[in-house]
């Protein structure tokens, strides 16, 4: 990691944290802050943009092979989210907390990253492979997608509104849960692809697999449960938020309790 | 099973590409096609079966029959009864998770595997997978940076047979070598020097090419109890081609030499008929989501209306 590299993850981690101090006073005081929170936000995800290219210059590759460079590129995919929601769902309200939990989000997936090797590696022969870049650049789009709809879900649950602007939310979750749904498919054919031509297994029902298709299914049960039933809004609501459950122990959970063939990506170099 | 209609629409004075595959003929021939290769496939010993499955004219006639298979669903569900756009995507997908599901159900049940662990100059026969072929490994390329991290990694290989003769491979990690219906993976590699032990006399007590594991492990060791020697073999570097060899003679008689290095791979067959049905139904669920989909998109297009 170069100077310049740290000065703007920094500087990305401090706008973040700004914008989400100052959406917090906007809660809590229920008055607009003298400071827009959104032009920090955009600051921020400059910064972080700035962090990647140089990570990207450093390293000559692009940053999915170590847990560090994985959760710099999720974290800014996932922003960069957040402003097209921010951008698609403007006359739905709601934004100043869909904004502080996607921040929040981030700050964590930045903190976690941060705290792992971050060291530049190359890139070993076994990824070096078209499909493992679809897999993990779609990888991102999902769970950035599936974090976005979790913001409109845990709005759904906690704000008491009119039933109009519960619809709307619910709306924007079910087609960010879609968005993610497709990412998420042609993460797994990729993925699946990718293992085929570089251990002769496209399917090896290992630990992580495993749960991404488990989180795959549940989502796809969602995605039925809300076309097909009239279920309450408040139970899709909770729903999306067991998925995102299920994300994060395939993310991180899992690379921590037991052996898989993920866990050589982050810890490749060491 | 595909319904073939040949009725041209009344609206339509040429047949257009999916009349003519979807047609009774087309239908009619692709289905005995296939009756032939099923009767082939009955015919002929099961560890030939897999050559047949996984040859290039059993995947074009498969090919071929989800192209008639999807022009006729087309045509009846789509073209002739107005189906909207959803729906049929929504059985593509679904379909299509059906032909995943055989995919796998090929693999679990007929996926098989060996390997073969050859020396460069070495030649062995390919096995049971890749019957009638003999193997040479001719060389391992690696390519390293400064700081020894393996950054390309190649075995080039001879095969001889008796039905095609003699061909040269490449088989590099990512990119399997595809020989007679199964595909071949380069699986780990090593350093093999030829040990020579020679005893006082000047006789050659022992030679050969032995393979040690300096990628994974740190040293390796080969022992002689008959000779009283022990060989370690310690990696020096990141490259494991930076090592130093140290010998523990018990009885002090024997000089130990290492006149030849040469490299050492293990190579994986495997053949897998679920992985055409796995990939076919992949593209499928991923075509047939893109269609559910898209209307959904298009949609979001449309301007909205002003109040007045």
């Amino acid at each position: 990691m170069t100077k310049i590299e740290i000065v703007f993850f920094w500087s990305a981690v401090a706008a973040y944290a700004l914008a989400w101090i100052v959406s917090l006073s906007r809660a809590v005081f229920q008055k607009p802050a003298a400071v827009n929170p959104q032009g920090i936000v955009y600051a921020g995800v400059f910064f972080q943009t700035a962090t990647v290219v140089i990570r990207v210059w450093e390293s000559g590759h692009l940053p999915y092979l170590l847990a560090y460079e994985n959760t710099l590129s999720l974290s800014l995919i996932l922003m960069v989210s957040y402003l097209a929601a921010g951008h698609y769902s403007k006359k739905v309200g709601g934004d100043g907390f869909v904004r502080m939990f996607v921040l929040a989000a981030v700050l964590c997936l930045m903190g976690y990253g941060i705290l792992q090797d971050t060291g530049v590696e190359p890139l070993t022969p076994p990824y070096r492979s078209g499909w493992l870049y679809l897999h993990v650049f779609f990888a991102w789009f999902s769970h950035a997608a599936y974090i976005v709809a979790t913001g409109f879900a845990v709005l759904i649950l906690v704000r008491r509104v009119d039933g109009e602007r519960k619809a709307a939310w619910d709306k924007k979750a079910y087609q960010w849960i879609l968005f993610g749904f497709v990412c998420h498919s042609f993460m797994l054919a990729a993925g699946s692809i990718w293992a085929h031509y570089l251990w002769g297994s496209w399917w090896s029902w290992d630990p992580i697999e495993t749960w991404s298709l488990f989180t795959w299914l549940f989502y796809g049960f969602y995605l039925h449960l809300r076309k097909q039933f009239a279920v309450k809004k408040e139970i899709l609501a909770a729903l999306a938020v067991i998925g995102l459950i299920g994300i994060l122990i395939t993310f991180w959970g899992i690379q921590l309790w037991v052996e898989s063939v993920h866990n050589m990506v982050y810890e490749s170099g060491k | 099973m595909p319904i073939s209609h040949s009725i041209l629409s009344p609206n339509e004075k040429h047949p257009t590409w999916i009349d003519v595959v979807s047609s009774k003929t087309a239908t009619m021939v692709l289905f005995g096609v296939l009756a032939v290769f099923i009767f082939l496939i009955l015919l002929v010993p099961e560890n030939k079966a897999g050559g047949i499955l996984n040859g290039r004219f059993f995947t074009a006639a498969v090919a071929f029959f989800f192209i008639n298979l999807g022009a006729v669903l087309y045509r009846r569900f789509y073209r002739e009864t107005n189906l909207s756009r959803v729906m049929v995507g929504s059985m593509v997908m679904h379909a299509s998770m059906s032909i995943l599901l055989v995919g796998a159900i090929l693999s679990a049940a007929l996926r098989a595997e060996s390997g073969i662990l050859l020396t460069e100059g070495q030649t062995a026969p390919a096995g049971d997978l890749m019957p009638n072929r003999n193997l040479t490994l001719e060389k391992m390329d690696v390519v390293r940076n400064r700081r020894g991290d393996v950054l390309d990694l190649s075995a080039r290989l001879f095969v001889r047979s008796v039905e095609k003769g003699e061909q040269r491979l490449e088989c590099k990690v990512n990119h399997p070598a595809r020989l007679s219906g199964a595909w071949l993976y380069l699986k780990r590699y090593g350093m093999s020097p030829c040990i020579q032990i020679v005893d006082v006399a000047g006789k050659v007590v022992f030679r050969s090419f032995v393979n040690f594991d300096l990628i994974v492990n740190k040293a390796d060791f080969l022992e002689l109890p008959e000779l009283g020697i022990i060989l370690k073999v310690q990696r020096m570097s990141k490259d494991d081609s930076n090592f130093r060899l140290s010998v523990k003679d018990e009885t002090g008689k024997y000089k130990v030499s290492a006149p030849e290095i040469r490299r050492w791979a293990e190579f994986k067959v495997i053949r897998d008929p679920g992985f055409g049905f796995a990939a076919a139904g992949c593209a499928g669920v991923l075509g047939g989501m893109m269609l559910r989909v898209m209307p959904v998109l298009k949609r979001k297009r449309e301007p909205s209306v002003v109040a007045p």
